[in-house]
């Protein structure tokens, strides 16, 4: 028996025995006839993975990428070879794809077996005999890579895999275990990193840009000029629609930049993007943001990167430390804003060390509606401490106050204005449609042959994503209904389905988590202001979430404000964002799988305006929302409004209604927004005249000559 | 057909026929052909070279030829792999005497469907044991409730229960009956005592066992399954009439009350779970009409070495008692069959044979019995709302070795530690577990055996019928998010269909989550229906001890989708971020195994290791002072002890077995 530690005192042995005799002697013969084979019989054996045959297969998978398992085998006779794959194929992934099997070795076995290969001299051998198996295309570059070291100084092996390139990473990743590659593959990783950031955005650039100079040139002034640290860190917004081009804008201001930190071109600002859509970058996960832009930094600025990743690695050990007191509730995120804040005085002494103090960083940070969204305290109002703008502001401060970023200035890009203390920024309009001119670019960068294109823009108009989605509906018809489809105005049922699906669906209403609050915007914001009154009397009740109480109400229009690119907070409660209202308006109205769920949200309406059950606004107003809903509705009621409305002379209650409906009259159907201008004077468009009544159209005539 | 990807349609007409009516799940498949692999030393594998219908063509023809295609069936079968008209097609390969699954040739009564009811029959077979007390064989029969729960008659263990100085039972604070002290050495449980057409061990002729006893039966040893130290879970004593052994009238219901019975039955804990890949109670109540009952039992039948396992038909016709406290049945029982499982047509228990009037009587004399005549059972549904919360309360069914993993040396090899692992695993496991249990984030420093993770996973889970797959995303640092999702699939020889139709429109980082990730829960959902899928993650910190970003994007966005996925646990390994909220305990940083651990490896399973500890801890600081800890020094401080370990197990040494 051999002794774990020299000197052991025999009676430890005796005590073990004794024990471990009367725990057993207490069991079965039966039970410890059955363990005896199993915990006291195994015996390190022969290891028949380690026979020659399979040491070579390895051999060659380890300098391979992924291949299919019989040509790993190829050669060897049909039983031996079922052998050799069953008993390596815990070593591998296995993945099916497109009807082939492919093996990859998995990392430990890898790095075992190169490590020995190097250790022993056979990494020659094994290429040559690897030469003859087909791999992907990784595997080719790790070949090639592996070859390269093996050949005397001077031979010339082309590459078949740029280093900077997705499979020239896997390749040095793979070839790590030989040794002497770590600096490629930290230039390789880095190079990863940031054509990451850019790829993720590369497929909204695949056409060009258009008719978006004035907004580029924006941006690269602002990421160009000086930035005077004695005044706050200056910040651009950039706010548009879901589908007004805001990530393609982005995308083509930070390629160049990139193109150039990928360079190794040392004036280049550093550009660091963080898009709120990655579930990384969760509210009030200070500490997460700020190892991101330390991982970017790192990209741009690489030889403050392996520190940078040092202070990384050690600040989440000293959290895995302390993780146990923090697990829960405010605790955490407490922990999130002082983690963030330790790390960034930490950072500090970096950013110094490695002179990066006064070296221009643009921050880029997308999708800021995500943040916007969550409260620490849902219940809470939405101020100081409890309103999320003010801790990113706070965190953008930070970087400079803290960290020590000087040179650091923010580009805000979202749906929803923020709310920037100090007059900070430079303001800019909100991305708007695109001209006629650059939407006809648009359209042809994407197919449309010339003599379609001002037709089709014509009836698409001029959101970047309606273009989109219209050029490929367009595309996909054929030519005879492409012409009805341009004489008709776009009518085709099928686009309207499409930019439902892709607009409304994707874009507007896949962005709100909670299945409830999305189903009070969709078809609840058929209503004109959304109060927890009005949800729970109202829209509950037909929109499928049943009987709500007051509580649940109050909760679900909280959630709903929250929701700041889509509604904003008025005295009179929730109301729609107008912009975004403009875009989904029709498109919701037009949805048939809701048709008769915003009819009966209109009668509702009409039902709980004209009851006087509208305790929270003025009565005048509350008129006006009946009239608005009144006209919304479809069939019998109350007000015979074709009769009203085509008397010779009108209520002048309805006039006065009419011209307090103001903005609102837009969202009513042709025939009766006609007919509502007429009352108020209003001019009318072609379609408009076309659909009045013959005596409204006589009144409206009647007036018209009287000008 | 093909059988491999690339070569010509060769396909034998009856072998496609038969592989025709397997039903295509390539993943199920694989866990049964695991089996065959792990029994039988047959290396073919799916994974090499096959298709999911070419592989089944394969696996036939190779079975077939090496006499084992029975095994196969019946395994087929079990996992309701096979779909009408399998068994007629099984005659046409295999002759029909010995092929034959008794159940179909069973119409005593109703007519079933022949393949249902023969499924039912093979997956219920391996669920009953004999139990053996003081060294007699079958003084009574067990079924497999629950993974690491059997059920019998507590009449059964009688002689083992704990009690007073008055000779009366001592009851714990919620009734049940408890173990008398020293008790667990005199009982042993023994899974598979079948007479079987196939050989039990291999053959001496080389590494390939073929079944060379065709045709003819032979009795299996049998598998021990080893007991909890506190073996006894639960139980509801007899009454006074069901513990004597005369005759008494098996109508009487003298003593039980209809809520609080007592109910005769026992439920005895294992140390380990066995395989129970669907719950075999039925879940209502029984029919009140007189119906068809299958029986499976080891009566002792007065032979020394007890009865293999035997299936008796009667019908099930009277209950007494409203609601039923017992009920009355026709099928032959004899003594050793007490605690057996009452099986409906469907194989589903609805109570535990209990004993009776012909128990008594010689099976020949049976015959002559009065119609009244009959014996008695305790219906499960009084007493099994009990099982889920005694299954919990006992804590994980350690495991001490790798019986899944044969290609480690040795085998089966040693798992020493990880119980901390082994108890999220098994916290996982629940179907009910909530979505902070069905995430395991896995850490450790080199070393800890971060990737052995994933053997214990399978380990762990193999037998309930769960699916597992892994991949090292260190193999896949070249990739966008969306491929890495589409290995993800992949590996559960899945694929995302329509994940790329409508891209371009926006963000890829939009398009994983809207898009992409959704797909992959879709189809993660398909692949679980009906069972858990455990997708192990390794290679997470790839990027010089970070995620890649693309890596980094799928799993977040993947767990967003947890709760939609009920089926999924993902376990994830190496992972270096910062969990999303609510998720914070979903992480295990790794420790090496303790004095504990090497203690809780060398005891009994279940044994308290309180002793033992304070003298390995010298020991490990020991050799830690030497420079080796960890594993390693564990691994040493077993080693060291080995030699005192088969002394002690050497069927000389044994002072607990009092036969």
């Amino acid at each position: 028996m051999t002794e774990p530690v020299p000197g052991l005192p025999a009676t430890v042995l005796a005590a073990a025995t004794e024990i471990l005799a009367q725990s057993w002697n207490r069991r079965s013969a039966a039970e410890r006839d059955a363990v005896a084979d199993q915990i006291a019989g195994a015996k390190p054996g022969p290891d028949p993975r380690r026979s020659e045959v399979l040491e070579r297969l390895r051999g060659i998978a380890a300098l391979s990428g992924g291949l299919a398992p019989r040509d790993l085998v190829r050669g060897l006779a049909g039983d031996l070879a079922e052998v050799a794959l069953d008993l390596l194929a815990p070593d591998f992934d296995r993945t099916w794809n497109a009807g082939r099997w492919t093996w990859t070795l998995r990392t430990g076995p890898r790095q075992q077996t190169l490590a020995e290969l190097a250790a022993g001299g056979g990494v020659p051998r094994a290429l040559g005999q690897a030469s003859a198996v087909p791999t992907d295309a990784a595997g080719e570059a790790l070949r090639d890579l592996v070859t390269a070291r093996t050949e005397p100084p001077g031979t010339d092996i082309p590459p078949r895999g740029e280093a900077s390139s997705p499979v020239g990473l896997q390749a040095l990743t793979w070839a790590e275990p030989l040794g002497g590659l770590a600096g490629d593959l930290a230039e390789a990783r880095r190079v990863a990193a940031l054509t990451e950031v850019r790829d993720g955005y590369s497929t909204l650039l695949e056409h060009g840009v258009f008719g978006r100079t004035a907004e580029l040139t924006a941006l690269r002034s602002f990421a160009e000029a000086p930035v005077d640290p004695a005044r706050p860190v200056p910040l651009l917004p950039m706010i548009g629609i879901g589908g007004s081009g805001k990530s393609t804008v982005l995308a083509a201001f930070v390629q160049p930049y990139i193109e150039r930190l990928v360079a190794r071109d040392t004036t280049a600002p550093a550009v660091v993007v963080i898009d709120f859509d990655r579930l990384a970058f969760r509210a009030h996960a200070q500490l997460e943001l700020s190892f991101e832009l330390t991982r970017q930094l790192g990209c741009a600025f690489p030889e403050a990167r392996a520190d940078f990743s040092v202070l990384r690695y050690q600040t989440r050990q000293q959290d895995r430390a302390t993780r146990v007191d923090v697990v829960t509730g405010d605790r955490q995120v407490e922990s999130d804003s002082q983690g963030s804040s330790g790390f960034a005085a930490a950072a500090a002494v970096l950013v110094r060390m490695h002179g990066l103090t006064h070296r221009p960083v643009v921050l880029v940070l997308d999708t800021v509606e995500e943040w916007q969204r969550e409260r620490l305290r849902p219940g809470s109002a939405r101020t100081g401490w409890n309103d999320p703008e003010y801790h990113l502001l706070e965190w953008t401060e930070s970087l400079r106050n803290v960290m020590g970023l000087e040179g650091l200035r923010v580009v805000l890009s979202g749906r929803a204005e923020v709310a920037l203390a100090g007059n900070r920024a430079a303001a800019r309009p909100p991305l708007g449609a695109l001209s006629p001119a650059a939407a006809v670019e648009v359209v042809l960068a994407n197919g449309i042959p010339d003599h379609r294109a001002n037709p089709l823009v014509e009836v698409l108009g001029g959101n970047p994503l309606t273009l989109l989605v219209g050029v490929r509906f367009f595309l996909r018809l054929p030519s005879r209904e492409q012409e009805a489809f341009l004489r008709d105005g776009g009518t085709a049922a099928g686009l309207d389905e499409e930019l439902r699906r892709a607009i409304l669906y994707d874009r507007f209403l896949e962005h709100i988590e909670d299945e409830r609050v999305r189903t009070l915007a969709h078809p609840g914001l058929v209503l004109r202001r959304v109060t927890s009154d009005l949800v729970r009397h109202v829209l509950a009740p037909q929109c499928g979430l049943g009987e709500v109480d007051d509580a649940t109400a109050a909760e679900l229009a909280d959630k709903l404000a929250d929701e700041m690119w889509l509604v904003r907070r008025t005295a009179d409660g929730l109301r729609h964002q107008p912009d975004v209202r403009r875009a989904m308006l029709g498109m919701m109205s037009r949805d048939s799988d809701h048709a008769a769920t915003v009819q009966r949200i209109h009668r509702a309406a009409v039902d709980w305006y004209a009851g006087g059950h509208e305790l929270s606004m003025d009565p005048a107003d509350a008129e006006v929302e009946w009239f608005y809903h009144s006209l919304m509705v479809e069939g019998e009621q109350d007000v015979d409004w074709t009769a009203e409305l085509t008397r010779p002379e009108p209520e002048p209650r309805w006039v006065r209604l009419a011209l307090a409906l103001a903005a609102g009259v837009t969202d009513l159907p042709t025939p009766v927004r006609a007919q509502v201008l007429v009352l108020t004077g209003d001019e009318l468009t072609p379609d408009e005249v076309d659909s009045l009544p013959s005596a409204t159209w006589d009144r409206w005539m009647e007036r018209r000559g009287s000008r | 057909m093909s059988t491999r990807q690339d070569e010509p349609d060769v396909a034998d007409p009856a072998i496609r026929a038969l592989a025709d009516a397997v039903i295509d799940d390539p993943v199920r498949i694989d866990a049964v052909w695991d089996v065959m692999r792990r029994d039988y030393k047959i290396h073919l594998r799916r994974d090499t070279d096959f298709d999911a219908h070419g592989f089944v063509y394969e696996a036939i023809s190779t079975t077939q030829r090496r006499g084992l295609l029975r095994a196969f069936a019946g395994l087929l079968v079990k996992a309701d792999l096979a779909r009408e008209p399998f068994p007629a097609r099984l005659d046409a390969l295999v002759r029909p005497n010995a092929a034959a699954l008794q159940a179909f040739q069973n119409g005593v009564f109703l007519p079933k469907d022949a393949l249902v009811a023969g499924k039912g029959l093979l997956l219920a077979c391996d669920h009953v044991c004999r139990i053996d007390i003081d060294g007699l064989r079958g003084v009574g029969t067990g079924v497999l409730v629950r993974p690491t729960l059997v059920a019998t008659a507590a009449h059964v263990i009688w002689h083992l229960l704990a009690r007073g100085a008055d000779d009366e039972l001592t009851l714990r604070a919620d009734g049940s009956v408890q173990a008398a002290p020293e008790t667990v050495g005199r009982i042993a449980l023994t899974f598979g005592d079948v007479e079987d057409y196939l050989p039990d061990t291999p053959s001496d002729q080389g590494d390939w066992p073929v079944a060379r006893q065709v045709g003819r039966k032979a009795r299996r040893d049998g598998e021990i399954a080893g007991l909890h130290d506190d073996w006894l879970a639960w139980g509801s004593p007899p009454t006074l009439n069901e513990r004597c052994a005369a005759l008494f009238d098996v109508r009487n219901l003298d003593g039980i009350d209809t809520s609080l019975g007592p109910w005769d039955v026992a439920l005895l804990r294992l140390a380990t779970a066995r395989p129970l890949p669907r719950p075999n109670l039925l879940p209502g109540k029984q029919p009140i009409r007189p119906f068809q009952i299958n029986v499976l039992h080891h009566p002792n039948g007065g032979s020394e070495c007890g009865q293999p396992l035997m299936w008796s038909i009667g019908k099930l016709d009277q209950q007494l008692g409203t609601p039923p406290v017992r009920c009355l049945h026709d099928a032959n029982t004899l003594d050793g069959s007490s605690g057996a499982p009452v099986y409906d047509g469907n194989w589903q228990i609805v109570a535990l044979h209990q004993g009776g009037e012909r128990q008594l009587q010689s099976y020949k004399d049976a015959g002559g019995l009065s119609e009244q005549g009959r014996n008695r059972a305790v219906p499960i549904h009084q007493w099994c709302p009990q099982l889920d919360v005694v299954e919990r309360a006992a804590g994980v069914p350690y495991v001490t070795h790798l019986s899944t993993s044969q290609d480690l040396v040795p085998y089966p090899y040693p798992v020493i530690g990880r119980r901390e692992t082994q108890r999220r695993i098994w916290a996982a496991s629940d179907p009910e577990a909530s979505d902070a249990d069905r995430l395991l984030i896995v850490r450790g420093e080199p070393g800890t055996g971060m990737r052995f993770t994933k053997r214990l996973v399978r380990e762990m889970v193999t037998g309930t019928g769960d699916i597992t797959a892994s991949l090292d995303l260190a193999n896949a640092v070249g990739d966008d998010a969306a491929a890495v999702a589409q290995r993800c699939a992949s590996v559960l020889s899945a694929k995302l269909p329509g994940v790329a139709e409508g891209r371009g429109l926006t963000t890829s980082q939009r398009d994983l989550r809207d898009d992409v990730v959704p797909e992959l829960a879709r189809e993660l959902a398909r692949v679980g229906t009906g069972q858990i899928v455990w997708l192990v993650l390794e290679g997470l910190d790839a990027a010089g001890g970070e995620s890649f970003a693309a890596v980094r994007d799928l799993v977040l966005t993947l767990l967003r989708h947890l709760t939609q996925v009920p089926s999924l646990r993902l376990v994830l390994v190496g992972w270096p971020e910062v969990p999303p909220r609510g998720f914070e305990t979903s992480v295990e940083e790794l420790l090496p195994p303790t004095a504990e651990d090497v203690a809780a490896y060398v005891l009994p399973p279940g044994a308290t290791a309180t002793d033992l500890v304070p003298v390995i801890q010298p020991v490990l600081a020991g050799i830690a002072a030497e420079g080796v800890t960890g594993y390693l020094a564990a691994l040493r401080v077993v080693e060291y002890l080995r030699p005192v370990l088969r002394e002690v197990l050497a069927p000389a040494s044994g002072q607990g077995d009092q036969s």
